[in-house]
């Protein structure tokens, strides 16, 4: 075999390669999105369906926790009688407004504004009551509305 | 049409009727009936409550001279310094007043307010009664947006009097008051915004007990609506100043009637009407200031890059939440500056800092990302040019005649 033969070999075994391996990536990249787009991957939903915020045992019964959705923080209270999620934005001047446990109320640290369990101001400067989400629990999961 | 007329003849008979029984057992409209539109609307009248309740007199009879015998407790036009028993007979009437939910304290609270004292003690007739508030033949309740002390006709209301330079002048009091009111932030907020939380005249001075709040209890009167202010400053240093009725509290830094919007300013214009120059407490209240004004510049500075970074494409929802924390720690530094406590205000601005460069970090480290990606994306374009040149040699290879 000649060295021009043995140099041809290699330039095409290298193309050869180069192809299949393209041939390769090309299709992953078909595939990819496919496997994505059928599994359920509710984490990824698209803003305005509902998003998994966390499993239930996340959020003890009593107890209030802040999620972040859609670049807003939201308050996630969960009481006895379920689930309830509300804006953690204070509707006098924005401030984030936590879940007193004890007292059973929203707290507005900044200007003493408290609201009730369900959104609605007990007293203070607030001028309304807090935004609501809807919230549901499905197969163990807290579900947030965006 | 028979039937639509028929029900008419009803409707009209029925208030003929009962405009019959009123007047039956009110005869003053015969005579006095010029009144009767007006009492119309009155709460008095829905309530049956009519003439003879202030005037005195038996509306029973239809003689005038009977009528209006003042063996028989006529009373007529009453006098200025009997308003308040007159109205006290049932407003003061636990019995009376228990079904209608309302208070009974009110002539109890204006014997002790300046008016019931200078009704009273002193036999002053310029003072204000119940009526000048709350008018007569036409009164209507507290909660009707046309009563004269509905919370956004307040201000007006005292203006009648506190307003007018003659009255005031003989009172030795300012009579500037109501206009400073308007100019200021409680002002604008009710009388433009319509916001019926905002502080009005009543709100510190009190209603029907009204008098001016004292030097060591107006912090009571603003910590009603700004309870964080208050808690904080009665831990501050000037709190025990305030205790001994040396520093009238809130005033000293806000003004009382004219308050300003709360800015950093009052730091510069207010503490050296005490302090010295060389007063080390001075020193530290401006560090203080530089605090907060270093806090509010971090949260513009972090409000402005997320703003950017949004703008350039990049995903700062978590950004955002953060933003609001950080918010929110400079506006609780709002309320806790009160306690002029250097350290505590601080500890809190060095934890706005740190979420802020917390911001700061995630953004950068988002923009470097964004290169990276740039990075590969030229990789994997000159990988599918390098495609291009294999499959154009290979085509080649295939079409070179043998």
């Amino acid at each position: 075999m000649s060295k021009e033969n043995q140099m041809n070999l290699s330039q095409r075994d290298f193309l050869s390669w180069l192809l299949k391996g393209g041939v390769i990536l090309t299709l992953a990249g078909f595939i990819l999105p496919a496997i994505t787009y059928l599994l359920p991957l509710t984490r990824q939903a698209p803003v305005g369906g509902m998003v998994d915020v966390g499993k239930k045992e996340d959020f003890p019964t009593g107890a209030g926790r802040k999620v972040i959705l859609g670049g807003k923080v939201i308050l996630v209270i969960h009481l006895a009688s379920g689930f309830r999620a509300f804006s953690a934005t204070c509707t006098h001047l924005g401030c984030l407004v936590d879940w007193d446990e004890k007292k059973r109320q929203i707290a507005c640290p900044c200007h003493a504004g408290f609201f009730n369990s369900d959104g609605s101001v007990i007293s203070g400067p607030p001028p309304r009551r807090l935004m609501a989400y809807v919230i549901t629990v499905v197969n163990g999961r807290v579900m947030l509305s965006a | 049409m028979l039937i639509k007329f028929g029900a008419l003849i009803i409707i009209f008979c029925a208030a003929k009727f009962s405009w019959a029984q009123i007047a039956a057992r009110n005869s003053c409209l015969n005579c006095h009936n010029d009144y009767a539109a007006m009492m119309s609307s009155s709460i008095h009248f829905k309530e049956q409550i009519f003439c003879n309740s202030c005037h005195g007199g038996n509306p029973a009879l239809h003689d005038q001279k009977s009528a209006h015998d003042r063996q028989r407790g006529y009373v007529g036009v009453p006098e200025k310094k009997i308003i308040p028993l007159i109205c006290g007979s049932c407003h003061a009437d636990v019995e009376r007043m228990n079904f209608f939910g309302i208070p009974t304290d009110q002539l109890a609270q204006y014997r002790t307010s300046d008016h019931g004292k200078g009704l009273f003690q002193k036999g002053m007739t310029d003072v204000a009664v119940c009526t000048d508030c709350h008018g007569h033949h036409d009164v209507v309740q507290v909660g009707d947006p046309n009563a004269p002390v509905y919370p956004l006709n307040i201000p007006t209301t005292c203006e009648q009097c506190h307003g007018n330079e003659k009255l005031m002048n003989r009172h030795g009091l300012p009579f500037d008051i109501p206009e400073k009111y308007k100019k200021s932030v409680h002002g604008k907020a009710l009388l433009e915004k319509n916001d019926l939380g905002s502080a009005q005249c009543v709100s510190c001075h009190g209603s029907h007990g009204a008098h001016p709040p004292r030097v060591n209890n107006i912090v009571s009167a603003c910590g009603k609506c700004h309870v964080k202010e208050r808690q904080f400053f009665s831990e501050s240093v000037h709190a025990s100043l305030a205790e001994a009725g040396k520093f009238p509290e809130c005033i000293s830094c806000h003004n009382n009637h004219e308050i300003k919007v709360a800015s950093l300013e009052i730091y510069e214009q207010m503490c050296l009407k005490c302090h010295l120059k060389t007063d080390p407490a001075l020193k530290r209240g401006s560090q203080i200031l530089s605090l907060l004004q270093d806090s509010e510049r971090l949260l513009k500075a972090s409000a402005l890059l997320v703003k950017q970074a949004g703008i350039d494409g990049l995903f700062v929802e978590d950004e955002q939440a953060l933003l609001e924390v950080v918010n929110t720690n400079t506006l609780e530094l709002g309320p806790l500056q009160h306690t002029l406590d250097l350290i505590r205000i601080s500890k809190h601005h060095a934890d706005l800092k740190n979420k802020n460069n917390e911001i700061n970090s995630l953004i950068v480290r988002k923009y470097k990302d964004r290169h990276l990606r740039t990075l590969v994306l030229v990789f994997i374009w000159a990988f599918i040019l390098l495609m291009m040149l294999a499959l154009w040699k290979r085509y080649k290879q295939y079409t070179r005649p043998k």
